[in-house]
């Protein structure tokens, strides 16, 4: 019986092409891959049930960039109060936090830099209580120590300049505008001040950090982050600060909320507690923060001027 | 010999359909997913046609073309210089070329800004020049080339390593001269690969994140490319992020599908 050529071809390929693979060491190698991948495998499914779940004892704090000096702090010293307790922190611009959080991230405590998206997450059913504040905070420019560019808010305005802030859904981006229209609406800043700074926006940064950073580096000449992000050693002794006047300056205030995901409830409460204490105040101060509205320090305080 | 491993291979082969299927979901899901929502959206034409896209798809398009202009010219002769010397240095050539493949993007943006940054290597320099890179459209191009040239470079050197010598031979002794020879003998024989490479290297470069935003920052229409833009829009207005992973996703298709073309012609080309 005859058989047709072409088949004859394509059985001669096939042999050649598992010859290929499984001959000799080949076999054993491949065997071995495809039992380890099989072994992750299993090992991936068996864990997808576990996955976001926190171990036992530990708090996961979703946290806005902003406090990541504070928080990192505040962390070792619950720690050390409260054996057997890890925190987990997450840094980002909170409405990065928010958006993790709304497509399902598993946290115990949301600390926003803003009301609005504490506020969201919350009216999103995913809180546990409402937003509480627990600290304030105001901005600042910064500029490269070295560089002789940008000395003054008027400045900001020259032909030019690449200025960096956060962009507008990132809280400290929200805040920079709302600083810079006070600032174009007081008298001494020249006709269209607003106008003209934001005009020397070279970038709009995904979180407050970035922003100093980038400033830090040296890339560009100027840019708005918070006093305490200003406070951050690393990017401290690498800027120059100016503060913003009080009048224009705007009041930050940063919400915490308890969240329904919390897998150890109790923790995250005391954590937020610790949060309001004298001691958790005084360490948020120390990078910079002012005491959370209605502490019972007066109201008008905000980290003190150069 | 053969026939008999052929036998012992068989158990794989259902192996092989069981773990084909795990991939395709695995794969197709999220795949799925983007397109669901994305056509879900009542709004996804205005999507489409928002501000935000159209700038981050015009920016994505100009830079890339130009970056693959700057990749081919640069690219090309020096894939012919590694497919056809052996000059002492070239092997480190070889290897630092293909630095950029395995390298995270996000290094890439720190070496970018360490190298052209203000205070990088030669930073003062440029400064003194009064060129300013970071921040720019020219950081964005600097980001993509760096990041897609060794897909290019790669590709056009294994092409050219495929054209038989002989042939250009051949065509020098017919008296058609080295530079006519390499137009109308080498480069139509390496073309097939050379495609391949530029498709590549096109969706790397349009897909480049890290670098770019280490490097060239953030700002709609000068630096912010489509997926900066995906980003961004992620945490503002999802409709037009999922308009644009759409978009992207039919054009990384389109590149398969094109390079899926390509490779049956090269194939068909050589039997």
């Amino acid at each position: 019986m005859a058989v047709p050529e072409a088949q004859v071809f394509r059985e001669h390929e096939h042999n050649v092409y598992w010859g290929k693979f499984f001959a000799g060491a080949a076999l054993l190698k491949l065997t071995a891959i495809n039992l380890l991948g099989a072994a992750a495998f299993l090992l991936a499914l068996g864990c997808a049930t576990a996955t976001g779940q926190p171990a036992d004892g530990e708090l996961v704090v979703f946290a806005a960039s902003s406090l990541t000096d504070a928080f990192l702090d505040m962390a070792r010293e619950f720690e050390a109060r409260n054996p057997g307790v890890k925190i987990v922190l997450n840094f980002a611009g909170s409405q990065r936090l928010r958006t993790q959080l709304e497509h399902g991230a598993r946290a115990g405590l949301f600390a926003s830099a803003d009301w609005g998206h504490a506020e969201a997450i919350a009216a999103g059913g995913l809180a546990q209580g409402g937003p509480i504040g627990f600290a304030t905070n105001r901005l600042a420019m910064i500029a490269p120590s070295e560089s002789e560019g940008v000395k003054t808010l008027n400045s900001l305005a020259d032909e030019g300049v690449k200025l960096v802030v956060a962009h507008p859904s990132v809280p400290a981006g929200a805040y920079t505008r709302e600083a810079l229209n006070n600032l174009g609406a007081k008298a001494g800043y020249g006709k269209g001040y607003t106008g003209r700074v934001l005009g020397n926006v070279v970038s709009e940064e995904p979180n407050v950090r970035s922003v100093a950073q980038k400033v830090a580096l040296g890339d560009a000449d100027a840019g708005i982050v918070y006093w305490s992000d200003a406070q951050s050693p690393d990017i401290a002794r690498r800027v120059k600060v100016t503060a913003i006047p009080e009048d224009c300056n705007v009041a930050a205030e940063y919400p915490a909320i308890l969240l329904r995901t919390a897998q150890q409830p109790e923790t995250a409460q005391r954590f937020l507690d610790y949060l309001l204490s004298r001691e958790g105040q005084e360490t948020l101060q120390r990078h910079g923060f002012g005491p959370r509205v209605g502490a019972a320090t007066d109201s008008t305080t905000l980290p003190a001027r150069p | 010999m053969l026939r008999n491993l052929t036998r012992t291979a068989s158990p794989w082969v259902p192996a092989g359909w069981a773990a084909t299927v795990v991939y395709l979901v695995f794969i197709g899901l999220p795949v799925l997913g983007i397109l669901v929502r994305a056509a879900q959206q009542s709004d996804f034409a205005a999507s489409l046609t928002s501000s935000l896209t159209v700038q981050a798809l015009q920016l994505s398009l100009v830079t890339s073309t130009i970056s693959m202009g700057v990749v081919v010219v640069l690219g090309t002769p020096l894939a012919l210089l590694l497919a056809r010397s052996n000059a002492t240095g070239l092997k480190a050539v070889d290897v630092l070329v293909e630095l950029p493949i395995v390298l995270p993007p996000v290094v890439a943006g720190v070496a970018m800004l360490m190298a052209f940054g203000r205070q990088g290597l030669i930073g003062p320099a440029l400064t003194g020049l009064g060129i300013n890179l970071p921040f720019t459209t020219v950081a964005v191009v600097f980001a993509q080339v760096f990041v897609a040239a060794p897909f290019y470079i790669r590709a056009a050197k294994l092409g050219f390593q495929s054209v038989g010598r002989e042939y250009e031979d051949i065509s020098q002794t017919l008296g058609v001269s080295p530079w006519a020879t390499f137009w109308r003998v080498t480069m139509p024989l390496a073309a097939p690969s050379i495609l391949g490479g530029l498709a590549l290297a096109w969706a790397r470069a349009i897909s480049e994140f890290g670098a770019t935003i280490m490097f060239a920052g953030n700002l709609t229409g000068r630096t912010q490319t489509m997926p900066l833009a995906i980003l961004t829009a992620m945490e503002t207005d999802t409709g037009s992020a999922l308009a644009m992973s759409a978009l992207l996703l039919a054009g990384s298709l389109a590149v398969l599908i094109a390079l899926g073309i390509l490779g049956r012609r090269r194939w068909e080309g050589r039997s």
